[in-house]
C-alpha cells in the first residue's frame, strides 16, 4: 500500500515538474508527438509564412507539431492564460508558447503566468549574448530566464519615393510637423494601444525632451510630469494636419501599409532589420517604397517567446523555443526573402563563417539599410511604465 | 404546458451560457475574481466609468448607431415589403431581396470597407473619369465621425430582415380592408397610415427591437467601420479587456454589464408594452 502511494506521488511529482532543459534528450523524448499551440500576433502575412513554411516543417522533423494560433494583440494570449488561472486550471492549459515582449511580459510576470528559469538552459541559448542589456532586459524589466529571445528589431521610417523627394524628408519630429503642415492629410500613425503607435509616440517624447537619457533607469513620476506635456502639445498641433484631420487612426501597421500602398498617406514604419525587403517582395508595399532613419536615432530591442506556467505541452514548447534559435532558421528569418527580422543569436559567439553569412543575408539596398549604420543609430527602450502612461494619456486626450 | 416545455432546451442554453457569462462579468466588475491579489469588492469600476467622458461619448455613439440604423432599416424595410407585396412578388424576387441574410456581419463590414473606403472600389471608379484626383477627394464614408460606414452596413444587412418580417405580416393582412377604406374615400396616405401600418405594426416593432438591441451591442461592425473615437460601448469594452494593464479588466467587465443591461432594458420594455397591448386587445 505504502509503495503504491509513494509510486503515485512520484508519478504526480514528475508530471507536475516542468521539463528540465539541462536533460535535453529527455525533453526531446517527452515532446515527441505533442502539438504545440503557439500564440502569436497574426497581423503580418510575411511572419505567418515564415512560421508555416520554415519553422513548422523543421519542428515536424523532431516529431512535434506546430499549431499557430493567430491573435490581433498579444494580450489576448495573456488573457487566455489569466482566465485559466482564475478558473483554477493550473495544468493542461491551452497556450503552450506566446510570442511576447514589453508590457505584456510585465503583465504576465505580475500575474505569475510564466514558467521561469528555463530559457538560458536551452541548448541553443549558448549563442545568445545574455549579458547584452538589450537581451537581458525587456522594456527595462529583467527577463530572468522566463523568456527566450526570438529576434531583434530596429525602428525605421518608410516613405514612397514616387511622392516624396529624399531631400524633402523630415528627419526629426519638428521637421515632421512642418512637413505635415505643408502636406495636410498625408501622414498618420496607428493609434495606441497598437504597438507601432506606442513606439512612435515614445520616440517623439524622447526627442522633444532633448533625448532619451532622462527616461533611462526606471519610471520616474517627476520626469513624466515634467516632460509629457511636450508630447501632448506637439500632438495637438500635429493633429489637424494628420490623415482625416486626426479624427481617426489606422488600427494597426497592416492598415497603415494599405494606406501607403493606396496612396492615401506618404509614410509608414517598419521594425525589421532587413527593412521592407519582404513587404515589397510580397507586394504589400510598392516598389517605390524606401526606408530611412531620423537623425536622433531609433529604438532597437529584442522580442521573445514565453511558456505559460500551466502549458499542457511544456516540453514541446521548449523544443520549439530552442528551434527558433537554430542558426539556420535564424538566418532564414534574417533575410528579406520572407521576414527580415533581426537575429536573436550573437554571430560573434558562433564563428567567422556564420558572421560572413549574416553579412550576405543583409546586403544594404533600396529596401534595407546598412547594418552598421543602423547599429550606430540604435537606442534602447525604456521602462514599460512610460509606455502605459503614453497610452493612457493619448486615449484621454485624442480618443474622445 | 407541453408547448412551453419545448422552449426549455433553448432557455437552458441561453441562461446557462449567456447568463453565466454575464454573472461572471458582473462578479469581476465588482472586484471579485481579481487577476492579481485578493478580492476587493466595490463599485469603484462603475463609479469611474460614469465619471469618464469616454463612457458618455461611447454611449452616445452606440445610441446613435443603433437608433439611426433602426430607423433606416424600419423605413426602407417597410417600403420594400410594401413594394414586394403590391407586386405580388414570387419566391425568386423575395430571394433576391433577402439573399444577404445569411452573410455574417463581419464579412459585410469587410465588403463595405472594400467598396466605400477612400481607396476602395467606388473611389477608384470615381478616379477613372477624373471625378477625384486622389483618394482624399472621395468622401470619407468609413471610419468617419458620423459612423456612416456602420450605418451603410447595418442598412444593407437589416433592411431585408425588417422587410421579411413585415412581408410575413402583410401575408396575413386582409386586403378587403383596403377596398373598404378606398370606397369610403380614404387617401393613399390615410390608407397606409391607418389601415396597413396598424396591421403590420407588431411585426415591425419586434423586428426593430431586435435590430436596435443587436446594433447597440454589436462589436465587429463599429470596430472595423467606425471612427477610432468616439468608439461604441462594445469597442470600448474590448479595448479595456485587451489593455495590458490588468487593472483595466474591471472596467471592461463593468462596460459589458452596462451594455448588456441597456440592451436588455430595451427588449424588456418592448416585451412589457406588447404584453400589455395584447391584454388590452
Amino acid at each position: 500500500m505504502k509503495t503504491i502511494l509513494t509510486l503515485t506521488l512520484a508519478l504526480v511529482g514528475t508530471s507536475l515538474a516542468a521539463p528540465d532543459p539541462a536533460n535535453w534528450p529527455q525533453v526531446l523524448k517527452q515532446a515527441r508527438g505533442q502539438t504545440v499551440n503557439f500564440y502569436m500576433w497574426g497581423g503580418s502575412d510575411n511572419i505567418n509564412t515564415y512560421v508555416d513554411t520554415v519553422v513548422a516543417p523543421a519542428l515536424q522533423k523532431l516529431g512535434v507539431t506546430l499549431r499557430r494560433v493567430p491573435v490581433t494583440d498579444t494580450v489576448q494570449a495573456v488573457n487566455k492564460v489569466l482566465g485559466e488561472k482564475q478558473a483554477g486550471k493550473n495544468q493542461g492549459g491551452s497556450v503552450d508558447l506566446i510570442w511576447i515582449n514589453g508590457e505584456n511580459f510585465r503583465t504576465a510576470r505580475q500575474a505569475n503566468l510564466l514558467l521561469e528559469g528555463w530559457a538560458e538552459r536551452l541548448p541553443n541559448a549558448k549563442y545568445v549574448d545574455w549579458q547584452n542589456p538589450a537581451v537581458r532586459n525587456d522594456f527595462g524589466y529583467p527577463v530572468n530566464g522566463a523568456e527566450s529571445p526570438w529576434g531583434s528589431t530596429q525602428w525605421q521610417y518608410v516613405y514612397d519615393s514616387a511622392r516624396v523627394k529624399p531631400e524633402d524628408l523630415p528627419r526629426n519630429f519638428r521637421q515632421l510637423a512642418a512637413w505635415a503642415k505643408a502636406h495636410p492629410g498625408r501622414f498618420t500613425f496607428p493609434a495606441p494601444p497598437a504597438f507601432y503607435g506606442n513606439r512612435f509616440l515614445r520616440m517623439a517624447l524622447f526627442e522633444l525632451s532633448g533625448g532619451r537619457e532622462p527616461f533611462a533607469g526606471g519610471f520616474d513620476e517627476q520626469v513624466w510630469q515634467a516632460r509629457s506635456p511636450l508630447l501632448w502639445n506637439y500632438l495637438k498641433d500635429l493633429q489637424p494636419n494628420l490623415w482625416r484631420r486626426g479624427q481617426t487612426f489606422p488600427t494597426d501597421i497592416a492598415q497603415q501599409y494599405q494606406l501607403l500602398a493606396n496612396g492615401e498617406v506618404d509614410f509608414a514604419f517598419v521594425q525589421n532589420k532587413a527593412g521592407i525587403a519582404a513587404e515589397v517582395k510580397s507586394g504589400q508595399l510598392p516598389k517605390t517604397a524606401r526606408v530611412y532613419l531620423f537623425g536622433g536615432g531609433t529604438i532597437a530591442d529584442s522580442h521573445y517567446v514565453g511558456i505559460p506556467y500551466n502549458a499542457a505541452h511544456q516540453a514541446g514548447a521548449m523544443v520549439l523555443a530552442n528551434l527558433l534559435l537554430d542558426l539556420e532558421l535564424q538566418l532564414k528569418k534574417l533575410s528579406g526573402d520572407v521576414w527580415g527580422d533581426g537575429l536573436a543569436v550573437n554571430p560573434a559567439r558562433v564563428g567567422k563563417a556564420f558572421e560572413a553569412r549574416v553579412g550576405q543575408a543583409l546586403r544594404p539596398g533600396p529596401y534595407t539599410l546598412d547594418q552598421t549604420f543602423l547599429a550606430k543609430n540604435a537606442v534602447g527602450d525604456v521602462a514599460a511604465e512610460y509606455d502605459r502612461q503614453v497610452q493612457a494619456g493619448f486615449k484621454e486626450r485624442f480618443l474622445k | 404546458m407541453t408547448r412551453r416545455l419545448a422552449y426549455l432546451p433553448v432557455l437552458l442554453v441561453t441562461v446557462g451560457l449567456f447568463g453565466a457569462g454575464l454573472l461572471l462579468a458582473g462578479v469581476q466588475s465588482l472586484g471579485g475574481l481579481p487577476v492579481t491579489g485578493k478580492a476587493d469588492w466595490g463599485v469603484a469600476a462603475y463609479r469611474e466609468l460614469f465619471s469618464s467622458r469616454s463612457f458618455w461619448s461611447a454611449l452616445g455613439m452606440s445610441a446613435w448607431v443603433a437608433g439611426a440604423g433602426t430607423l433606416i432599416a424600419a423605413a426602407l424595410g417597410t417600403l420594400a415589403a410594401l413594394a414586394l407585396w403590391r407586386l405580388r412578388a414570387g419566391a425568386g424576387l423575395r430571394f433576391l431581396f433577402a439573399w444577404n441574410l445569411p452573410v455574417p456581419h463581419v464579412v459585410a463590414a469587410w465588403v463595405t470597407l472594400l467598396l466605400f473606403s477612400q481607396s476602395g472600389l467606388w473611389s477608384r471608379l470615381a478616379h477613372v473619369p477624373g471625378l477625384s484626383r486622389n483618394p482624399g477627394d472621395f468622401p470619407a464614408l468609413v471610419n468617419d465621425p458620423l459612423a456612416l460606414g456602420v450605418l451603410l452596413e447595418l442598412a444593407w444587412k437589416e433592411v431585408p430582415f425588417v422587410g421579411l418580417a413585415v412581408l410575413a405580416a402583410l401575408a396575413r393582412f386582409d386586403g378587403r380592408l383596403l377596398e373598404v377604406a378606398r370606397s369610403l374615400g380614404a387617401s393613399r396616405w390615410t390608407r397606409f397610415w391607418h389601415v396597413v401600418l396598424p396591421g403590420v405594426r407588431p411585426a415591425l416593432l419586434s423586428a426593430c427591437v431586435l435590430v436596435f438591441a443587436f446594433a447597440f451591442a454589436s462589436f465587429e461592425v463599429p470596430y472595423l467601420l467606425g471612427p477610432t473615437s468616439p468608439a461604441t460601448l462594445p469597442v470600448l469594452a474590448y479595448r479595456a479587456f485587451t489593455d495590458a494593464d490588468l487593472a483595466a479588466r474591471q472596467e471592461a467587465m463593468a462596460l459589458s454589464v452596462v451594455t448588456a443591461g441597456l440592451a436588455g432594458l430595451v427588449v424588456a420594455a418592448w416585451a412589457f408594452l406588447s404584453l400589455r397591448g395584447r391584454e388590452r386587445g
